[in-house]
């Protein structure tokens, strides 16, 4: 029961950063700041869904592969940001295809 | 339990919507491609939410694979980008 | 709770493939094309389907936005399109389509097995104990086959159009970007394990041959595009075999069961003649899927390319002399 709760308390938590993540993502404005806002719900919405889902899920294989997951996500989302955000910052005109 | 989960990937697939906006308006092709990786990590959280939720551990490994491979449509996006065919004339 | 999820993945499917037909750039249709499969994705699996739900993901992660990406590159002219003036007179075969869809639909019983129950039934023929790999390799092992050979088929006709005797396309210069390496040394042995994960859980739960090929054909697509130098050091004759080991092995057992006079495609039943050519038909399907994805690059603009990168690693040389 203690575990539910604590279980849903994290993925609502998760949540939030999720949403904070769109809103950033829809009213921050420039390029450089959504990525922010894009890194910021990679690491803390995912990891708090993750950590969520670990408390309600049985077996160990699983909740490693849980975060496995999450590291991966880590791993994919700071090196896309670098990259978009090299890639920003050397393109002198952001043109409109 | 289950409908909360349930509701949370609701609320994550709400969010991927809201989200589309940012793809819509642009106004560079940066911010369509942050909002993908955005999408990306969203839909990992889905997937693996929704695994919970209908007790199919098997969906985690389509998470897993999103989460391995959602940075290869951004390395390609980085690629095609710095040879401008003008500019490389101008390098010459 | 459940309806609502379903009713929201099909309004965002619909909605978001509406917009794609009507997207006034390339660009922004790529992105949501993304978006699309990521959705997809969802849907299959919430339609209790994870086979599928994880070949689009891999597909739709790994390999579809490059593929579309790239080609938004080899596309002359990226400027606007003007969409739906042209194919105006589409609108009736496809409304036609949607009814008999439909139609078909509703002709469908509802509590209808399909052929779930002939594949129950045939389970006890087989050495697999997973229904959807023993169809896709002993029931219907032809279809496969034939897939196999379409994947072949298009590399050739890739290799005629572009007029190249290798598949492996221009290797583009090793870059001097330590996050990339950082990356590929991460991620690559990862996606051989996940890859090869996959193809042994074939055997008995979701995943299997087209999945695994997919995965290890991001792989390597992943060095190609961070451009590490060890496929072009592959021998040529050892790709070629990659590529056609999968066909050849099906060929090799139609061809035995033909001298046999047995039906064509009749398996020896051992476990481990069915796994031998599943591992060999994942190799091949990587194969093929990364000699098609780095194999249709544009071989002209490649000196171009270097000279552009070597410009802009003297930039950045440059920036960091002056501070």
């Amino acid at each position: 029961m203690i575990f539910d709760i604590l279980s849903i308390l994290l993925c609502l938590a998760g949540a939030f950063f999720f949403l904070g993540g769109t809103v950033g993502l829809l009213r921050f404005p420039d390029n450089y700041s959504r990525l922010h806002a894009l890194t910021k719900a990679d690491n803390l919405g995912l990891g708090f869904i993750v950590l969520g889902l670990v408390l309600a899920s049985p077996t160990m294989p699983e909740i490693i592969k849980l975060g496995l997951i999450w590291l991966l996500a880590l791993v994919g989302s700071s090196s896309a940001c670098y990259f978009i955000g090299n890639y920003i910052y050397h393109t002198p005109s952001q043109e409109e295809e | 339990m289950q409908i909360f989960f349930l509701a949370l990937a609701c609320f994550l697939i709400l969010n991927i919507l809201a989200g589309l906006w940012r793809v819509v308006q642009g106004p560079t092709p940066a911010d369509r491609m942050v909002s993908a990786q955005l999408f990306g990590t969203t839909g990992v959280a889905i997937l693996l939410v929704l695994a919970q939720a209908l007790e199919a551990p098997y969906i985690r490994n389509a998470a897993l694979l999103f989460a391995l491979l959602m940075i290869m449509a951004v390395l390609s996006f980085v690629r095609k980008s710095t040879p401008k065919q003008g500019q490389a004339g101008n390098i010459k | 709770m459940a309806l609502f999820l379903d009713i929201l993945v099909a309004f965002s499917l619909v909605a978001i493939a509406w917009r794609i037909m009507r997207a006034p750039g390339h660009f922004q249709a790529v992105v949501l094309f993304i978006t699309f499969g990521l959705l997809l994705s969802l849907a299959w699996a919430r339609l209790n389907s994870p086979d599928i739900a994880l070949a689009e993901a891999a597909v739709g992660a790994g390999l579809a936005g490059v593929l579309l990406l790239d080609t938004l590159r080899a596309v002359a002219q990226p400027g606007k399109v003007k969409t739906g003036a042209h194919f105006s007179w589409l609108l009736l075969p496809c409304l036609l389509l949607a009814g008999l869809l439909t139609l078909s639909i509703i002709h469908i019983q509802p509590d209808s097995q399909g052929l779930a129950r002939a594949v129950e039934a045939g389970m006890q023929t087989t050495s697999l104990e997973y229904p959807v790999t023993a169809v896709l390799l002993d029931f219907r092992g032809y279809d496969t086959w034939l897939e196999l050979g379409v994947l072949l088929a298009a590399v050739l006709g890739l290799l005629c159009v572009r007029r190249k005797k290798s598949i492996r396309a221009p290797l583009l210069p090793a870059p001097a970007e330590p996050v990339g390496r950082w990356l590929i040394s991460i991620l690559l042995p990862l996606i051989l394990l996940v890859g090869g994960f996959l193809l042994w859980l074939g055997a008995f739960a979701p995943g299997g041959a087209f999945q695994a090929g997919v995965v290890w054909a991001a792989g390597g697509v992943l060095l190609w595009q961070a451009g590490h130098p060890s496929l072009g050091a592959l021998p040529v004759s050892l790709w070629r075999t990659g590529a056609v080991l999968g066909f050849a092995l099906f060929w090799l057992l139609a061809a035995t069961a033909l001298i046999r006079n047995e039906p064509m495609l009749t398996h020896p039943q051992a476990k481990a003649w069915i796994l031998a050519v599943e591992y060999a038909a994942a190799l091949s399907i990587a194969v093929c899927l990364t000699s098609l994805a780095i194999g249709g690059q544009k071989s002209e603009d490649r000196n171009q390319k270097s000279e552009v990168r070597d410009q802009r690693s003297g930039d950045r040389c440059q920036i960091t002399n002056n501070r």
